[in-house]
């Protein structure tokens, strides 16, 4: 062996294993269904092509331009199917891949992976391969040259795979040297080339190749290995030389794929082969007729005299993406993890919206929205649900009830088990249900009693103070504040804190047939001095307008009323000289579902509006506003009162002024608090004329009569 | 007379032949997949360098600490670049239903790992960030949502079909070239939807 040093030695691409989604959910079902903690060795099947020129391309920045791919070894859901198909172990597949027999073995958990005897597995796949060398079993089956290893685990409940394949080669005796490196096309003719892609496709992995030695014959033929005496002992009669081929993953203009080195060391071994020439078959496919990118290389293999008697050494361990000998690592969660694939389709189907119809649509602010729900039961359920279909992923529900027999069908969120044993705490169980309806959402029941005026206890004087403090921190940690209780005074407290803290309040309330959605005017700090400037409204005639009946208009807009602005007493007990049906509420069934919606809707609206919750309300006009009538932002009006009449199927807008004299948001109110806090509601409650006094509504009552309140449709 | 599902079908069926034999000539050819109601690219793949992606599965580092130490090797030519591999698949599918051609379509890393949408649309620089825009204007397409793949049953990225008809309408209004068929236009605009992916052979179009 005389191989001259100037020669540089070959160096091979290695295989870069490249994992098909569906490998993946196949080993996950064939752990559940088949394997289970059975972690023995199993057969698959790889997938490799010739180079295909087409399969590389890269970015950089707006250029994209063709480059070298990886020459890829692919295991798909097919990899799992038995081998009982002879015809694709010989030859190539349809698709002119050719297969690669692997073998898996799957663990059961993670340290068992680690702990594996990796060595061990190497080296009984080498062995495996140097015997059907020595044997000759490699030349009737080829693809026994490509065996390879695949360890893996599956962590099936955070769908995250570890693996680690292997590719063994055997080293070669002593370093193999490249006389030659030239593309196909300066060795052979065009009929020739052509005559070696319909070849190659019959044959297999591996081949030999006849070239006509006479300078006439411009003929080409691919053999199998079956046929080297034949083939060769014809061609050393001629100046050829041993003419080889492999189907080359690779697409390195200088280098051949990983393959070849089995084959070579085959050559070796079993025909003691020194030189050879060798076509690297690629596929371009611009031209099916022809195969630029094949390159064939003449090289000289150092053979030793001998056979060795042992494997030789083996080297073949994938890399992973940071260039070490390391595991790699696959997550799936976006594809298999249901609450992400939930997640996700939430997500863009709301996109849809934004992308056909509302292309503002500001949803990651309506996402990342945190609601209060003050309330659980028939408008609660309906505003929760309305809030999941926007994407609003942080609800919070507030109750002190249990579910009762009759919720469940007005109720959305509870069904019958939930009123069992008594019955399940309702803000719980709302939350419960909101979390089975989509596990994406954040979603809390708080079981707690609001603190009202006029339903004072001596006893629990602490616990009102813990339930005040409580309720304080709740609406603190939320942005919007929904008020969906079924009486007006335990709508009071949260009024005032929701005022206070400066969030968004929207309050929605029922009667028989006529329900009122609203948001409560905000802080308006900056001018405090002079709202007070403001001309206050007679007390003989509350500080209502309709958009249909009024045309005042005052320059700079009037801070914006809340739920007890139109009352001239205070909040007070009103469930306890009630009749049954008047304490229930009595309402059309469907009238929930239209305020909770409508509530909605509105908190979407001002979030959606530049001015967010200062937006104003639609000016007063002297008719209503006809559907058609272009609207300043693209959701349309923000109003401030929406009053709706299912008598006469109308909604009324109305726009009702902060009132001074306010029991729940009036500057005296939103002061004592804020000197007092729980003491001064603690003062509140115990005395249902405090209010009236502090705010000046007791010396008004005295100097008016009794008023009918014309607007009372929130009559419970 | 109305056609009904199954000639319309069958009109696919034609057309997607007719398809395939165009996209024959080019680098990487359309296959059908089950009795014509899938036309599949193989791989088109995209080779991403890792500082171009700062989130998600393309810079998602190996956790596990674990090195192995080899025979010394000559013979392996050394990995020039980190770049990774990402494999992006179009389906495209005749929908009963909305009886349009509807684009599925998924992009994976070498692991198996998916991208997401955003990954995606940074991966199709200039591609579909454009539809949100422009092109959504144009042809008033929605875009991007989330389904299961009829035919695999997993998750795919699909454009909602809702607007398809509409634009093929359009299309074929405009078009004068009768071997122009309804899919092979539409085809044209997927096309340039996903620029620069090699979706369809460009070259066809610009005779």
């Amino acid at each position: 062996m005389s191989t001259p040093d100037h020669h540089p030695i070959l160096q091979f691409d290695p295989l870069s294993s490249a994992v098909d989604p569906t490998f993946w959910h196949a080993l996950s079902r064939n752990k559940i269904e088949v394997y289970r903690l059975d972690d023995a060795a199993r057969a698959i099947t790889g997938y490799y092509a010739p180079y295909h020129a087409a399969s590389g391309h890269q970015q950089r920045g707006a250029v994209s331009q063709l480059v070298v791919g990886a020459a890829r070894l692919a295991v798909t859901a097919q990899s799992f199917d038995s081998e009982d198909d002879s015809n694709s172990r010989k030859g190539m597949n349809g698709g002119g891949g050719v297969v690669a027999p692997g073998v898996l073995y799957n663990t059961n958990t993670i340290e068992e992976f680690k702990k594996l005897d990796k060595s061990a597995v190497f080296a009984q796949v080498a062995d495996r391969i140097w015997e059907s060398i020595t044997s000759g079993a490699a030349v009737a089956d080829p693809t026994l040259l490509t065996r390879f290893i695949l360890l893996t685990f599956a962590d099936l409940k955070k769908y995250k795979f570890w693996y680690w394949f292997g590719f063994p080669a055997l080293l070669p005796f002593a370093p193999v040297r490249v006389r030659a490196v030239r593309p196909v096309r300066e060795v052979w003719s065009a009929r020739q080339v052509e005559a070696l892609r319909t070849g190659v496709r019959g044959v297999g992995p591996f081949f030999l190749v006849k070239v006509a030695s006479a300078d006439d014959d411009d003929t080409l033929s691919v053999r199998g290995l079956g046929e080297w005496d034949e083939v060769v002992r014809h061609d050393e009669s001629g100046d050829g030389g041993v003419t080889v081929g492999f189907v080359d993953p690779s697409g390195q203009p200088a280098h051949p794929g990983w393959p070849l080195r089995n084959f070579l060391i085959l050559l070796q071994t079993r025909w003691k082969v020194d030189a050879v020439r060798v076509v690297c078959y690629r596929e371009t496919l611009s031209s099916t007729t022809t195969t630029p990118t094949s390159i064939v290389l003449d090289l000289t293999l150092p053979t030793p005299s001998t056979t060795p008697t042992t494997t030789p050494k083996c080297v073949g361990w994938e890399k992973n993406s940071m260039a070490k000998l390391s595991p790699r690592s696959a997550d799936l969660g976006p594809l298999m993890d249901p609450r992400q694939l939930a997640d996700t389709a939430v997500d863009l189907n709301l996109k849809l919206m934004r992308w056909r119809i509302v292309p503002t649509l500001q949803l990651e602010k309506i996402a990342t929205t945190k609601c209060l729900l003050v309330g659980s039961g028939t408008l609660g359920c309906h505003v929760a649900r309305t809030l999941l279909a926007w994407g609003v992923r942080h609800i919070t529900f507030i109750d002190n009830g249990t579910v009762s027999f009759s919720n469940p069908v007005r109720q959305p969120l509870f069904t019958f088990d939930d009123c069992l044993h008594g019955g399940r705490p309702k803000a719980q169980a709302a939350a419960d249900a909101l979390k089975r309806i989509f596990p994406g959402v954040h979603a809390t029941g708080i079981n707690l009693a609001i603190p009202m005026p006029g339903h004072y206890v001596p006893s629990a004087r602490d616990a009102t103070t813990s339930a005040v403090e409580r309720l304080t921190a709740l609406v603190e940690m939320h942005d919007a504040v929904f008020l969906l209780t079924d009486s007006r005074e335990s709508r009071w407290l949260p009024t005032l804190l929701g005022k206070s803290l400066g969030k968004i309040v929207i309050n929605s309330a029922l009667g028989f047939d006529t329900f009122l959605v609203m948001r409560h005017g905000m802080r308006q700090c900056a001018s405090s001095a002079s709202s007070s400037s403001h001309p206050t409204p007679t007390p003989s005639e509350p500080a209502t307008t309709t958009t249909t009946t009024t045309t005042r208009t005052t320059p700079p807009p009037p801070a914006l009323g809340c739920y007890f602005c139109n009352d001239v007493v205070a909040p007070a007990d009103s469930l306890s000289d009630r009749t049954l049906d008047q304490q229930c509420t009595v309402t059309r069934p469907g009238l929930s579902s239209l305020a909770s919606a409508t509530a909605v809707e509105l908190l979407i609206s001002i979030l959606n509006h530049p001015l967010g919750p200062n937006a104003a309300p639609p000016p007063p006009t002297p008719t209503p506003p006809h559907p058609s009538d272009p609207t300043p932002t693209p959701l349309g009006l923000v109003p401030h009162q929406i009053r709706g009449f299912l008598t006469h199927y109308t909604h009324l807008l109305v726009t009702g002024h902060a009132y001074d004299k306010c029991t729940a948001c009036s500057p005296t109110v939103l002061e004592l608090y804020a000197a007092h806090g729980a003491a001064f509601v603690l003062d509140a409650i115990e005395d249902p004329t405090y209010l009236e006094r502090v705010t000046g509504l007791k010396q008004m009552q005295m100097a008016t009569e009794h008023l009918d309140l014309e607007w009372d449709v929130e009559d419970e | 007379m109305v056609p009904d599902g199954d000639s319309l079908s069958a009109k696919f069926q034609a057309d997607a032949l007719s398809y395939l034999e165009t996209s024959r000539s080019s680098n990487n050819p359309w296959t059908l997949v089950n009795h014509c109601q899938i036309v599949k690219t193989i791989f088109n793949v995209v080779r991403v360098c890792r500082e171009e992606t700062q989130s998600g599965v393309l810079s998602q580092g190996e956790e596990l600490a674990e090195e192995m130490h080899e025979e010394h090797d000559l013979g392996a030519l050394p990995c020039s670049s980190r770049d990774q591999d990402v494999n992006v698949e179009f389906h495209v599918i005749y929908s009963q239903t909305w009886q349009v051609p509807v684009m599925y379509f998924s992009a994976w890393t070498a692991s198996g790992s998916p991208l997401s949408l955003d990954e995606l649309k940074a991966v199709i620089k200039g591609g579909l960030p454009e539809i949100d825009e422009q092109f959504r204007t144009e042809y008033g397409m929605p875009v991007v949502s989330q389904q299961d793949h009829p035919v695999l049953g997993v998750p795919f990225f699909t454009i909602h079909p809702c607007q398809t008809a509409a634009l093929l309408k359009e299309l074929t209004a405009k078009s004068n070239d009768p071997a122009l068929t309804p899919l092979m236009s539409w085809m044209s605009v997927m096309g340039t939807v996903f620029h620069p992916l090699p979706l369809i052979n460009l070259s066809y179009f610009q005779r």
